[in-house]
Parts: C-alpha cells; structure tokens; sequence
C-alpha cells in the first residue's frame, strides 16, 4: 500500500500546499489517498478489512480504465505504404467550416490560430511518436512509461493527430499543429497520472482524459461491448485529481464515456460501498463540478467516407449523455495516424485511418478547437481561457446537436465547436463603468456590502466615494475583500470606514476593465 | 486598456506575501487587482495591498501584499490593467 499521489503524506501535503491544491468543496487533501496493489481476486476482501480500520475513511476497489477497443478495430492493409504518403487532408472534414467540420481553417488565418505557445497532454496509454506525422511539436511521454501493446499504441497515436498532426504536404494535419504535445501514461494510477501531467502544464494548457471505466448500471463489470461504462471523474481520486488541474488553470477535457448511459440516472446518486461518507454524484452539478469539459460523440455528415452514421450531429448510439456533457465532436470517420486502414503496410509509422471512433475521436477535437482559441488569445497578449470560461463558450457557440430516430437532442452531447464564431466570442472584450450600491455608513463605523455573482473572467475594480457633502477632511476609506464563489464566478465584498465624525452616504463603484 | 494576469501562487491559511513586479513602464498607469482562484463560497477569502516604488527615472516596482483571510490555502491570481496603453 503506497500514497497515490507521490512519495509520501508529509511530501505530499508540502507539494500540494506549495503549488495548488484547494477545491470547490472543502480543501481534499491529496495525501491521505493510498493505492493498494494487489491480486484483483483479493482486492474486495482488502477492501472491506479497511474499511474496518479506524483511520481508514474510504476503500473502493476501481474497476480497470479502459479504452473504447470495440469501436476501433481497424486493421492495416497489408500492401506496403507508397514512397511518398498522399495528402489525405481533403478527408479530414472535421478541419471545414461548420456545420460540417469545427473550422480550423478559418482557425489557421488567425495569429496563433494553430496553438502556437499552447501545451497539451494526452492521457492514456500509449503512442507512436516516431509516426512520420508526429515529428514536430512533440513531448513525448512526460509522466509514466508507455505500455508495449498496438492497440493502445494505435489509439494514443490517433488521438494525438487530431490535434498535433504535422502541418506538411503529406498524410494529415492536426488541429492545433503548432501547440506542444505530450502523453502522459496510464502505466500507474489514473489519477496518480493526471496530477503528474497537470504539474507539467501552467494556466490556459490542456489536458485529455482518453479513459472511461465500468460504472454501476453492469455492477462495475468489465464487459466486451462495454455499455455502462462512464467518465472517470464520478471516482473519488480521480476527480480530486482532476480538481487538482482545474484549479492550477488548466482545461481537462474528459471523453463522456462510451457507455451508451444517461449520466442524469439516479442509478450515479447512489454512493457505493466503500467510497467516501460524504461523496456525492459528480454528475450532478448543483452537488459538486469537476471543472472538466466533458466530451460526447456526435455523427460526422452523411456520406462521410461513403458511409452513415445517422444525421450530422446527431448523438451517436454508443455516447453517453446528459445534462454533463459540455460539447461534441466527431464519433465517427475520423481521419488521422494509426491503425492502418487508410494507409496500411509493415511500417508502423506510416499508418494511417479513416475510421477513428467514439468519445475517443470526439474529445480531441474539441481539445483541438480549444488549442487554437489559446493560441490565438496568446498571440494578442490576451489572457487563455479559464476552464470554467472554455466551458462556457463552447456551451454558447457552435453548431447545434441534431435528432436521430430514438436519440433525441434532449439526449444533450452538446454543439459541435465552431471555431469561426469561438474565436472571435473568445476575443470579444468589454469596458464598463457604474454604480454598485449606496448607502449610509454612521460615523466610526465600518460596514461590508457584497455584491455576487460577477464573472471570474472580468478584471473588476472597486472605488467608494461619500455623496454627504462635508468640506474639509476625509470621510472614509474602503477596503476590498474577494470571494471565489465558484469557478465561474466571484463575489466582492466592499468594507467601507466611516472616518468622520458624521453619518455619511456612501456609493460604490466599478469599473469593468475587461477579460 | 490592457488586461492581463502578472503571477499566480497559494498563501497558506492565514498568511500575507508580498510580492514584487518589476521593470513596468513609468508611463503606464496600472491598476492591481487579486482574485482567489480557489472557490471556497461563504466569506472573503483574500485582501491586497499595492505599493509601489519608483525604480528609475524609467521604471516602477509593484509591491503587491496579498493576505489570506481564511484557515485554509488558498490560490491567487494577480491581474493588472494598463489603463493608458
């Protein structure tokens, strides 16, 4: 049994407390998780011993994080790739203007419009970064070590050319080719290696979450067609860890999870055996939030590859939804690295696809989209996007989900992001003046106002003046005091002193500076 | 008017820092402001103070004093706004 979250408690405790650690809920203390490794046949029995333990609060035995294998098993054509790769950039629909594809080649005119000074980690498995697309911008693995199998290989590597392709003349392009990006492995601990990426990372980068689990609709029974399974972030550790990023500024994009589940059930209220008294359903927003962008998988346009998914947009069968998911993208006929059914032969390298799949394909896109609104915030000296802004706007914008036969758009996944309208939304700026408040402060007395719900975003300031007339000397003084009442938003709290010798009217002021 | 977010750190529970940004155009005139990032609702988590030293004919210092009004960490951002550029 070893702390999840490094070395030891007390290094633990010292890091988090260095760097940031405080989430939305009361402070979650990273050190006092523990990992237990062990038989999987003795890991149920360890877990109820523990829980017998005095000191122990909590012991859940996770089922395995998986990837969505069943929706991608392509395999590679056995004749050897040409001399030279073709472009296959005319196949990746998801890079035209919307409704069709998110517009990154709108995205591309823009300065820094290709992600250039943005940081992005994938977390998964593994990856082909020797692939002949993935040479420029590429961190390799940074945390963990990557695991020797080709399907994780082929979905790591295909996840990354969304949105880190190289821009050239051959194969495909990425999103956000300029951005720098990195994996950080599942070799250990999920959560132990979403905390070690989100170390790595500063404020406006990104993180991917390329995992789902079994959830409680099978009883967390892995299952071949794997219906149940959800987002990672209902686990205890793992939202922590997730928090952890949030709250250092980075965006986490999570994949919904290929579940096929209404995450709105109250089958995800129930508390399991073993998880925290006090835990409460993720899910659920109005109980506790992630911070994460939550990622469904929507169908590409019919005929996309001489083939059909159902209306564009519209949920597809496997995706998870609810009111949770923030946004779309691509489930389906995703062209990138890997698999080798678009370019197949006995070099690994050259691989290439047409038929990438599920939340897996869907949530780089989005990363993509949000990598290019960085980098073009970035390129004007603009602050990057808050998770909880990103959130937003990509809620705001975009091009609407559709019906299909039996999968309503009330089944939410979410818009398609379209980086025409994101970027300039992104952009969009403001300044403005007025008065908050007024009232009447008697004399030596100091009063607080509070004044709620301001966008986190906006750069406020606070000014007080007397509007009582009384020449001669000053009246008062304020001081300002903050509260972050949620990631979106914050409440200001003005103490005003009265330091005269009469009762005095007060008004309060601000000035909106901008975003 | 420019916008922008100079530093970030935590201030543990109950704890002031002063930080200090340098080398800012005398010319421009700054305004400070400090939010917490970490949500914590129910009560002000920090308060600040700016003040400020003339480096060079040229140059200002920020002298930024951020106290933590709370028992528990908490992160900070501070953002400036150039007013005049």
């Amino acid at each position: 049994m070893l702390p999840l979250f490094g070395p030891s408690e007390e290094r633990i405790k010292a890091r988090t407390t260095a760097l940031s650690m405080v989430s939305s809920m009361p402070v979650p203390d990273l050190s006092v998780y523990y990992n237990v490794d062990a038989p999987d046949g003795e890991l149920d029995g360890l877990a109820q011993r523990l829980m017998k333990a005095d000191q122990v609060e909590a012991a859940y035995v996770k089922p395995a994080g998986e990837l969505p294998l069943m929706l991608n098993d392509m395999l590679p054509h056995a004749d050897e790739a040409p001399s030279t790769t073709p472009n296959f950039v005319a196949r990746q629909i998801y890079l035209n203007a919307a409704p069709a594809g998110i517009d990154a080649q709108y995205a591309w005119t823009q300065p820094g419009g290709g992600g250039a000074g943005v940081r992005i980690i994938d977390c998964e498995w593994a990856w082909r970064f020797t692939h002949e697309d993935l040479t420029q911008n590429q961190g390799g693995v940074v945390a963990g070590t990557q695991v020797n199998d080709l399907p994780s290989r082929n979905h790591g590597t295909a996840v990354m050319g969304e949105f880190g392709g190289d821009r050239n003349t051959f194969g495909i392009t990425g999103i956000c080719p300029d951005a720098v990006a990195s994996g950080s492995s599942f070799s250990q601990p999920t959560a132990s290696a979403i905390r070690q990426a989100a170390d790595k990372l500063g404020p406006g980068d990104i993180m991917l979450l390329e995992i789902h689990r079994a959830g409680p609709r099978y009883n967390f029974q892995g299952r071949a067609d794997q219906a149940g399974y959800i987002a990672v972030e209902w686990w205890p550790d793992d939202f922590d860890a997730i928090r952890y990023a949030i709250s250092r500024g980075i965006i986490v994009v999570e994949a919904a999870g290929n579940g096929a589940e209404n995450l709105d059930d109250a089958i995800y209220n129930v508390r399991p055996a073993g998880f925290p008294a006090g835990w409460t359903n993720p899910f659920n927003h109005n109980n506790r939030d992630s911070g994460a962008v939550v990622v469904g998988a929507g169908a590409p346009p019919e005929g996309t590859h001489g083939r059909n998914h159902g209306p564009d947009r519209s949920r597809l069968a496997f995706s998870n939804y609810g009111s949770l998911i923030d946004a779309q993208g691509w489930g389906r006929e995703v062209t990138s690295c890997a698999y080798g059914d678009l370019q197949g032969g006995s070099n690994e390298d050259l691989w290439y696809t047409d038929q990438f799949s599920g939340t897996s394909s869907a949530s780089p896109i989005v990363v993509g989209a949000l990598g290019c609104v960085q980098g073009a915030l970035k390129a004007k000296g603009r602050i990057p996007l808050s998770p909880a802004r990103a959130r937003e706007l990509l809620r705001s914008t975009g091009s609407p989900q559709q019906d299909a036969p039996g999968r309503p758009a009330t089944q939410r996944i979410g818009n398609r992001p379209n980086l025409r309208q994101l970027i300039p939304a992104a952009l969009e700026t403001g300044m403005w003046t007025g008065v908050q408040f007024k009232g009447t402060v008697p004399a030596g007395q100091t009063i607080c106002w509070y004044t709620f719900n301001w966008p986190a975003h906006w750069h406020v300031f606070w000014t007080v003046v007397p509007t009582t007339v009384r020449s001669g000397a000053p009246q008062i003084r304020w001081k300002v005091r903050v509260e972050r009442a949620s990631d979106r938003f914050i409440t200001y709290w003005i103490c005003i002193t009265n330091i005269g010798s009469a009762s005095t009217e007060v008004e309060g002021r601000y000035s909106v500076l901008g975003w | 008017m420019r916008v922008g977010v100079q530093f970030t750190g935590t201030l543990q529970a109950n704890q002031t820092t002063k930080w200090y940004t340098f080398n800012w155009p005398q010319q421009w005139q700054v305004i400070w402001t400090v939010v917490p990032t970490s949500p914590r609702a129910g009560a002000p988590q920090i308060e600040w103070t700016v003040e400020v030293e003339r480096a060079s004919a040229t140059n200002i210092t920020y002298w930024i004093t951020i106290k933590n009004l709370t028992n528990v960490p908490v992160n900070i951002e501070a953002r400036y706004a150039v007013t005049n550029a």
